[in-house]
């Protein structure tokens, strides 16, 4: 759990942190969002001290954070920036088993701990004797994802760790985190400026401008807008459409069809697209339903009505 | 295409010039006296010298067209590199009438027509793809003809033999003097280029400071050095006793170590600074600790970028290790100086050969070393801009 207090920071005339109440669950994943210069990485930083702050008190699991001594206080949370920081001149092993290390676990404890690890984030293990220039920058990523759960920290700090990546890769790894977050429940706070990778990874959305948390907010309850017109304008008009790439497949009401049905003509989705994609593809075939194929090879009906109903029980909160 | 042309016939004009208008070679009776001119036809029968004509015009035209070189072409280059070798056997077996001399005393130096003639051959041979071996070729047959006292006469063979003895430790005092100073500066200079990387206000100082060694005259500096110290060691004889004394190794210990800071901390400062802030914040956001990041990170990501001003240091001390001579600190530099004050241009020559040929090898080790470091770190620096 991290609980900031009243937290001030300035630098000369400006406020980058103004008064910050924040509480971040154990196993929850806040997002901070907010316009360049809004605070949100000098929040971050603050957590594992490379900022000090100027008042407030910052808690991790309970603990003051002034009463730990930086090094080992960092040493327990996860940390991962954008650009990911691998060192380039160790192989991804040793970039991976550095702060294991530095905390003194045996040999074997390390190796079975990165071999884990690199199971969960999908690289194989063949790519530990490689040097960091002969990843591409997903792969790169993934190791950076890997280094901060080395340890196997409780909290993890992300300072925009997917912005570097180009659009593909970087949907992917974020899928690829959602899924590894969903198993691991780590406590999670994610600086981003990207609104869909927030829907897609928060629990709750923090909006912050100048130094302050105007919202906080689940995705869903973002649908409505605020009293606030600087967060309505910021989550945009087209926030709920952007929401539906939050939900799949499984969160939709469908009409099951029998397998041997050739009546309809199959779209090219499966059970892991976005309900985004499948209004999209809705749109496009120009009916209200489509019939959609799992990898299993049973076949279902999806309507329009269905979502706007998902959307509905956004709205009532019945889905988060 | 056109410079390559340019160098060709800018080869062979300096061939023409050496042949026809220079001295190979000087004949002296004895050190001092000024000695006869020798000139090719001095050396050689006119036979001897059509057929050098022939084949210089042979190659000369092959090289023109661009052919692929032939059978022929190759021994022709093979007897062109050989040149220098038998230039230098025929000088030293010269016969000289119609004037009195002592045999042990006279020599034969080389002239200027011989230096001209071996650029030009140097220059001919690196428009040809092996022309590396061409050069080994060409320093070995020197050096089987002087082991086999084959060039016995020659003024540099007769000042070696003179200062046999104190030539060899002459290279050992060298070359125990330069690798020590600039040994001596390495640890320093990495320190003074992490402060000045890491506190940007005493940049300046530091750099000044390695500066002001770096642009004053070498020869004050070893003044300055040497008042300082003669003080110290008369105030304190246990000192002289260690050495440390106002003339001597001492000075010229003190004064080399300052000389090679600048490249080592103006290297160190660079390659600390191009290392990437985001790895560094990354290393500390991971809980390293300011000593970690530094002997972790910073310093291997840095380490080609000092290696090279290392290598900067080393060759350039070599040279710098001359001026020793002047202290009283040995080395080269005492053979040089000697050569100078007594208008003895073969020992001169007998002292400044080893230092080249020395710092050359200091400097082709130290590139392979940063060819290996740098495949070692899987980091790609272009270290040859940064000297």
């Amino acid at each position: 759990m991290i609980q900031l207090k009243q937290v001030s920071k300035r630098y000369g005339d400006i406020v980058a942190l103004d008064q910050i109440d924040l509480t971040v669950q154990d196993g929850e994943c806040v997002v901070l969002i907010g316009p360049s210069g809004c605070g949100k990485s000098t929040l971050l930083r603050s957590i594992n001290r490379l900022i000090d702050t100027d008042q407030g008190d910052i808690l991790v699991n309970g603990q003051n954070i002034s009463t730990y001594k930086a090094e080992d206080l960092r040493r327990q949370l996860g940390y991962c920036i954008q650009g990911v920081g691998l060192f380039p001149h160790l192989s991804v092993f040793d970039n991976i088993a550095i702060v294991p290390q530095l905390l003194k676990w045996d040999k074997s404890k390390i190796n079975d701990r990165i071999n884990t690890l690199m199971d969960l984030t999908g690289l194989p293990l063949s790519y530990l004797s490689k040097k960091p220039h002969e990843l591409s920058g997903g792969e790169a990523q993934r190791v950076g994802v890997c280094r901060a759960l080395a340890a196997d920290p409780s909290i993890l700090l992300m300072d925009e760790p997917f912005g570097a990546v180009d659009p593909m890769t970087r949907e992917q790894i974020q899928l690829a985190f959602r899924k590894i977050q969903r198993e691991l429940k780590k406590t999670v706070l994610f600086v981003t400026h990207d609104m869909e990778e927030a829907i897609l990874l928060a629990d709750r959305i923090a909006i912050m401008y100048k130094g302050k948390i105007l919202s906080l907010e689940t995705p869903g309850g973002l649908i409505n807008g605020t009293h606030d017109p600087f967060v309505n304008e910021f989550i945009g008009a087209d926030y709920p459409l952007r929401l539906l790439k939050r939900y799949t497949l499984a969160d939709l009401k469908v009409i099951n069809v029998d397998s041997k049905s050739q009546l309809n003509q199959v779209s090219s989705l499966n059970e892991f697209s976005t309900a985004k994609e499948i209004l999209s593809e809705i749109l496009k075939s120009g009916s209200q339903e489509i019939m959609i194929q799992k990898t299993d090879r049973t076949k279902v009906i999806v309507t329009y009505d269905a979502l706007i109903e998902l959307l509905q029980k956004v709205l009532n909160n019945e889905i988060v | 295409m056109k410079s390559s042309r340019l160098k060709i016939n800018l080869g062979y004009g300096l061939i023409g010039l050496a042949s026809f208008a220079l001295p190979l070679g000087e004949f002296k009776p004895n050190r001092v006296v000024k000695g006869i001119l020798l000139y090719p036809t001095d050396l050689f029968s006119p036979y001897l010298i059509m057929a050098f004509f022939i084949g210089i015009l042979m190659l000369y035209i092959v090289q023109m067209r661009k052919k692929n070189p032939g059978v022929l072409t190759q021994w022709l280059m093979i007897s062109l590199g050989l040149l220098p070798s038998l230039i230098l056997i025929a000088l030293s077996a010269v016969k000289i009438s119609g004037i009195e001399f002592n045999p042990s005393a006279a020599r034969v130096s080389l002239g200027s027509g011989y230096y001209v003639l071996l650029l030009g051959i140097l220059i001919i041979l690196s428009q040809f793809k092996s022309f590396k071996w061409f050069l080994l070729g060409m320093v070995f047959s020197v050096v089987i003809s002087v082991t086999l006292n084959l060039v016995p006469n020659l003024g540099l063979i007769k000042e070696f033999n003179n200062v046999k003895n104190s030539f060899i430790k002459a290279i050992g005092t060298h070359l125990t003097l330069a690798l020590s100073s600039a040994l001596s500066a390495i640890i320093p200079g990495i320190l003074l280029g992490y402060i000045s990387y890491t506190h940007s206000r005493w940049r300046e100082w530091v750099m000044g400071f390695v500066n002001l060694f770096q642009v004053a005259p070498t020869l004050s500096l070893l003044g300055l050095v040497m008042i300082p110290l003669s003080l110290l060691s008369k105030a304190y004889p246990i000192l002289s006793q260690w050495g440390i004394k106002g003339i001597g190794f001492a000075p010229a210990f003190i004064v080399l170590t300052l000389y090679c800071l600048l490249p080592i901390v103006a290297n160190a400062y660079a390659g600390f600074q191009q290392v990437d802030k985001a790895i560094l914040s990354s290393a500390q956001g991971m809980g390293l600790t300011p000593f970690q990041i530094f002997y972790k990170v910073s310093f291997p990501l840095a380490a080609p970028i000092i290696l090279s001003g290392i290598r900067t240091a080393l060759t350039q001390n070599i040279g710098n290790t001359i001026l020793a001579g002047l202290v009283g600190g040995g080395g080269l530099g005492a053979l040089i100086f000697l050569g100078l004050s007594q208008a003895a241009p073969d020992l001169v020559l007998l002292g400044t050969i080893p230092v080249v040929i020395m710092a050359l090898m200091s400097d082709q080790i130290f590139e392979f070393c940063e060819y290996k470091l740098n495949h070692m770190m899987g980091v790609v620096h272009d270290t040859t801009q940064t000297s």
